[in-house]
């Protein structure tokens, strides 16, 4: 019996030993060599670990922000980042999502095979923000074990069908073709983006007509416009706290400085996090990938966001500029009627702003993608503040989900859970 | 000009923007005729010469699609890996290039 306790409790219950034994079974399944399938295992157990560590450095980061937030300005200042937040609750309920991510794969897999909906989601850290905004509404409103695991698996198996049906309509007009579909859990946004583009645009003129100027071009690479809007995030309600507030966290080192350094400690948490997901997922989404394509040979893949970059390149950075004004906007505005002040996530205004660019710039071209744009970073600006009180304990990390689809789940499922508890 | 091989086409010495345009036209002509895996090999070196996110990504990841779906259902799993490996590949080209500059 207490080796049976071992295994199920003390090896099976560590989130890290159990995914690491999920992406074991996809290499054997995909009957990979002794060698690949030891390599594999083990670099999805590091991945796991990373992932966990780059958490740790966002947690540490975080605490201070919200510490200096709430002294300086008197309110919640909440970083919107799914990353960040999904590396959170990995830390106690890393087993849940692990077994909710493989039962969505399961779901999807059945539907695709049976119905005529083919599609088959491979973005694998999408998988994972799904798997995880399931995990953490379910156990938040009540649900344990199974219970948990079922219900979450079944909610994200179904999303992975279901929002790249939604988004198909716009994205055959996109690529011309039914070939390929998109899986990017933000099509909720996309979607109520391109209505506002066809009702405010003009889709004969394109954003491609247009020559963009170089000079923003920095803002481009993610990581350095993270640190562009982080930077001023910490420091000014540093300089509004004062260096007391800021003593008890920094040893000494002057309170402006080591506000500076603790937001690059962000932007270095968020890289790490996410080198720790790209390794986790280098074998699982392959094994995944493998075994559903064959159970499902005439499967439309539905993929990342950049599969539709080269349909509409200047849409993307019109895109991300405009959502990541109307995030602005939103942050300033929300608090207004009592939401919390929700600061822009940079990844989340890059990806899911580029991509409803390309979706507005289609149906109701560059003056489309210009105004849906602001109206999308609105919108998830507004979405994180709804969702935030739905997060108990997880939420009090000053760091909430960013995508639309994700948060929409969460806000629907909280809500429902709420209901029955 | 002859435009019709991709080794002509790179002996010319073309400006990378005139020579991907040159090299997604051909690659185009030679789709047309069902030579596609020439064609995959003319959209590659359009994106080694000029990296915008634009025609040849957009037809390579058709193509490629295409072929993973054939070894899909011929029971290839090699062409299959194979081929989900390059539209991988193909997705972060186009990522790096949007964030990174080209």
């Amino acid at each position: 019996m207490s080796f049976l306790h071992f295994i199920v409790n003390d090896v099976l219950g560590q989130a890290s030993i159990l995914i690491a034994l999920i992406a074991m079974i996809g290499l054997f399944a995909q009957k990979k060599s002794t060698g690949q399938v030891i390599t594999g295992t083990f670099k999805t157990l590091l991945g796991f670990l990373v992932l966990l560590a780059g958490a740790n450095i966002i947690v540490n980061a975080l605490n201070f922000l919200g510490e200096v937030f709430q002294k300086g300005f008197n309110m919640r200042g909440v970083v919107t980042d799914v990353g960040s937040i999904a590396g959170i609750a990995q830390q106690t309920l890393g087993r849940e999502t692990a077994l909710i991510m493989v039962l969505a794969f399961i779901v999807n897999i059945l539907i695709a095979r049976f119905t005529r909906y083919k599609y088959i989601f491979l973005t694998g850290q999408a998988s994972l923000w799904m798997a995880t905004v399931c995990s953490v509404i379910g156990y938040m409103g009540g649900l344990r074990g199974t219970e948990l695991i079922v219900i979450g698996g079944v909610i994200a198996g179904m999303m992975a069908v279901c929002m790249p049906a939604l988004a198909q309509p716009i994205v055959r007009k996109i690529t011309g073709s039914d070939d390929i579909a998109l899986g990017h859990f933000c099509t909720i946004g996309y979607i109520i983006q391109a209505g506002v583009a066809k009702l405010t645009g003009d889709v004969s003129k394109s954003t491609e007509d247009l020559e963009l100027p170089q000079s923003l071009s920095f803002l481009q690479d993610t990581y350095l416009s993270m640190m562009v809007v982080m930077i001023p995030i910490y420091l000014i309600p540093t300089v509004v706290a004062g260096p007391d507030v800021v003593a008890a966290y920094s040893k000494g080192v002057n309170y402006l400085v080591f506000s500076f350094l603790q937001s690059v400690q962000f932007v270095v948490g968020v890289y790490v996090l996410l080198a720790g997901v790209r390794l986790l997922l280098a074998e699982i989404v392959p094994a995944f990938r493998g075994i559903a394509l064959r159970i499902v040979p005439n499967a439309v893949p539905a993929l990342d966001c950049p599969v539709l970059f080269p349909y509409a390149p200047n849409a993307v950075i019109i895109g991300f500029i405009s959502t990541t004004v109307g995030s602005v906007l939103g942050m300033f505005l929300f608090p207004w009627v009592g939401l919390a002040m929700i600061l822009p996530g940079m990844l989340t205004n890059f990806f899911a702003g580029g991509t409803a660019g390309i979706f507005s710039n289609a149906v109701g071209g560059r003056r489309g993608a210009i105004i849906g744009g602001v109206f999308h970073g609105l919108l998830i600006t507004l979405l994180p503040a709804l969702l935030l009180p739905l997060l108990g304990q997880y939420g009090f990390a000053n760091v909430t989900f960013s995508d639309s689809d994700v948060i929409s789940v969460g806000l629907v499922f909280g809500h429902i859970l709420n209901f029955f508890h | 000009m002859d435009m019709t091989t991709m080794e002509s086409i790179l002996a010319q010495g073309l400006a990378p923007k005139e020579c991907a345009l040159a090299l997604n036209e051909l690659g185009k002509r030679l789709s047309a005729q069902n030579h596609t895996d020439s064609a995959i090999a003319c959209w590659e070196k359009s994106v080694e010469c000029y990296g915008k996110p634009g025609y040849a990504q957009a037809q390579l990841m058709k193509a490629y699609n295409q072929k993973r779906r054939e070894s899909a259902l011929s029971g290839d799993a090699q062409g299959m890996e194979h081929y989900a490996q390059k539209i991988d590949s193909l997705m972060q080209q186009s990522k790096d290039a949007i964030r990174y500059g080209y």
